[in-house]
């Protein structure tokens, strides 16, 4: 049994403009690294300011290591935040910024100089105390963010969208780097990110939000393999989003052909939407029967191809597939469409 | 990209320098030799070298006024900064329609001359004026109140002149400071005090610092508040060289000028040693 270190119960907050969050619900366990997923506007922020106690709840409760801490101020909650934008303290050099903390709740000088300085190197910036923030890259203000939050040695850290002013190649290493840091420190970390490659790459576990709710919550490889959404589907990865009627639980009906698909949970005659992501789809000449569409577009990109198919109910289908292996098929064709059960999901529509 | 062409930013300049140096320059040069001439109650003063003027200035009645103009105005930046600087800095906090309405309400005075305004008060004040009337109607007062020709009215006279100075550099600083810091500093365990000793005040000294002078300064100078609100029983600086040019000791009255000058270059030269900027000065 894993053991619950924040919990959020029945969240919900009201900025006088309509509801930011309708209702968040979330255990968080010890030392696992959770993100918050979702679109801008969703509510990833306001959730995480909620649980800093920067941001006070319209209505439910928050609960910290068992205790609730709802009405608790900020700086009684033994939570940390990385800002997005850093929010290191221009007026403070390095060193000072990291031991900010530190020095208010009274740490000895000299402590407080060797954690700092520990720090420091753990982050591999060593030497740097004495900058000052506006001498640092993007890189090293992300880092020494981090550090003045991870000094305090809180129970849970929490992380607004903290890689997403970098660059594109510093943005993967820094991913390497606090999922390393993560497991080094044993440390409970709360991510927000929008980018769904992020959060696959990093997370233990994903919580899909959408419009101030969570969506759906699961391993990256339940959130990927089995949307419980066309939102969820739709939002993570590539995918072909397919309307169908249900036949019975383990077939579909599309565009008029027999289809087999776990059904589990629906019933019979009920409209649904398979998802099927781009690079499950295989196809094949069309030989006899089977679902088949024509070839309208073939795109070759390096690594990959992309081939447009085309149904008899209109809708393209994208299909996805490793350039080596050449396939003949051409614009035009009619080709037949296949893939594995397993490898497609039913969700409802909304 | 094409070089600046330095001649030419002189030749635009050339207007502006020139008006400075005839209508300050010059005049400030003349003030400051005629400090250092003789003084002749008939011409003005004559063609003599001297350091009475300043030897004069040394008599002790003089120095007990500049001593008190120095602490009127003291104490009136002091008030100013308790009031105007709270304001300033929860006027950048508010939603920018209730700000741009308090803009206008702090630009409107300025509409009218700061001398009438203040003869406004000096009616409001006075013992059979609105304020002593209301009261006595109402009851809540036996006798009039004095309020007119106290210490205490002329600093409220020169807050109320004064305070725009100290309200918009506070709200310029505290517009530019950056919300997520003092989220960031709560966060890292700061308590609100913690938090504005730590993050707030120190980030926005520029505009407290700029405030203070552009207070300070005219504080120093301001005659008509201490002859309309003080009734001529307290005097400043500003009040002396008006008594002063009454006997006429030209070379007098431009040693305390000069004596103002260097009082207001000292406190400009303080201000850049705290690392205040000529640029957070322009509150316009």
């Amino acid at each position: 049994m894993m053991e619950t270190i924040l919990a959020l119960d029945g969240i919900k907050k009201d900025f006088g403009e309509g509801d930011i969050l309708k209702e968040i619900s979330l255990q968080v366990y010890k030392g696992e690294f959770i993100t918050l997923l979702g679109p801008s506007g969703c509510g990833k922020t306001t959730t995480l300011r909620v649980i800093a106690g920067l941001e006070e709840p319209t209505a439910g409760r928050v609960s910290l290591m068992g205790k609730d801490v709802t009405d608790l101020p900020p700086d009684k909650r033994s939570v940390n935040t990385v800002f997005q934008n850093y929010a290191l303290f221009p007026h403070m050099n390095v060193e000072k910024n990291i031991g900010y903390g530190l020095r208010l709740r009274g740490v000895k000088r000299a402590d407080i100089k060797k954690k700092v300085d520990d720090m420091l190197e753990m982050l591999q910036l060593p030497g740097y105390q004495k900058r000052m923030p506006s001498q640092l890259s993007g890189g090293q203000r992300q880092r020494v963010a981090i550090a003045r939050a991870i000094v305090l040695e809180p129970c849970v850290l929490l992380l607004d969208e903290p890689l997403g002013a970098l660059d594109l190649q510093l943005r993967r290493q820094m991913q390497e780097e606090l999922k390393k840091l993560q497991k080094h420190l044993g440390m409970t970390f709360v991510y927000i990110t929008h980018d769904q490659e992020e959060a696959l790459n990093m997370s233990d576990r994903i919580a899909v939000m959408r419009e101030g709710r969570i969506e759906q919550l699961g391993t990256p490889e339940d959130i990927y393999e089995r949307p419980a959404t066309v939102f969820t589907a739709g939002f993570i990865g590539q995918t072909n989003l397919i309307a169908c009627a249900v036949l019975d639980t383990a077939a579909v009906q599309i565009c008029g052909v027999r289809v087999p698909a776990c059904a589990d949970g629906f019933s019979a005659g009920e409209q649904a939407v398979l998802s099927l992501r781009t690079e499950r789809v295989r196809y094949a000449p069309a030989l006899q029967g089977g679902l088949t569409g024509i070839v309208r577009e073939r795109h070759y990109a390096g690594g990959t191809r992309r081939t447009v198919i085309r149904l008899s109910s209109g809708q393209d289908i994208l299909a996805v597939s490793q350039s080596e292996g050449s396939d003949d098929a051409r614009e035009g064709d009619c080709v037949a469409i296949h893939w594995k059960p397993d490898h497609a999901a039913l969700v409802r529509g909304n | 990209m094409k070089k600046r062409d330095a001649r030419k930013d002189y030749i635009l300049m050339a207007p502006m320098a020139l008006w400075a140096i005839v209508f300050v320059g010059l005049s400030m040069v003349y003030i400051i030799a005629v400090s250092f001439l003789k003084s002749n109650n008939a011409m003005g003063f004559t063609y003599q070298v001297t350091g009475e003027n300043y030897a004069k200035l040394l008599n002790p009645t003089y120095l007990r006024i500049l001593l008190s103009s120095l602490s009127q105005a003291l104490c009136a930046t002091v008030c100013c900064l308790a009031v105007g600087y709270p304001f300033g800095y929860l006027m950048a906090r508010t939603k920018k329609k209730t700000r741009s309405v308090l803009m206008i309400l702090l630009m409107a005075p300025f509409w009218t001359n700061a001398l009438i305004r203040i003869y406004g008060w000096r009616i409001l004040l006075m013992a059979d004026g609105p304020i002593n009337l209301v009261l006595t109607k109402l009851g809540w007062i036996q006798e009039p109140l004095k309020m007119l020709y106290q210490e205490g009215t002329v600093i409220f006279g020169l807050v109320y002149a004064l305070i725009p100075f100290m309200i918009l550099p506070s709200y310029t600083a505290a517009e530019k400071l950056d919300r997520s810091l003092i989220d960031a500093s709560r966060d890292l365990g700061a308590r609100p005090w913690q938090s504005f000793i730590t993050i707030i005040l120190p980030l926005t000294t520029s505009g407290i610092l700029a405030g203070c002078l552009l207070v300070f300064i005219p504080a120093i100078g301001l005659f008509f508040i201490n002859d309309l609100l003080g009734g001529g029983k307290l005097i400043n600086v500003g009040n002396l060289i008006k008594d002063v040019q009454k006997t006429r000791d030209l070379p007098l009255m431009a040693a305390l000028g000069v004596v103002l000058l260097a009082v207001v270059g000292l406190l400009l030269y303080v201000y850049q040693k705290l690392g205040g900027k000529s640029s957070d000065l322009n509150v316009f």
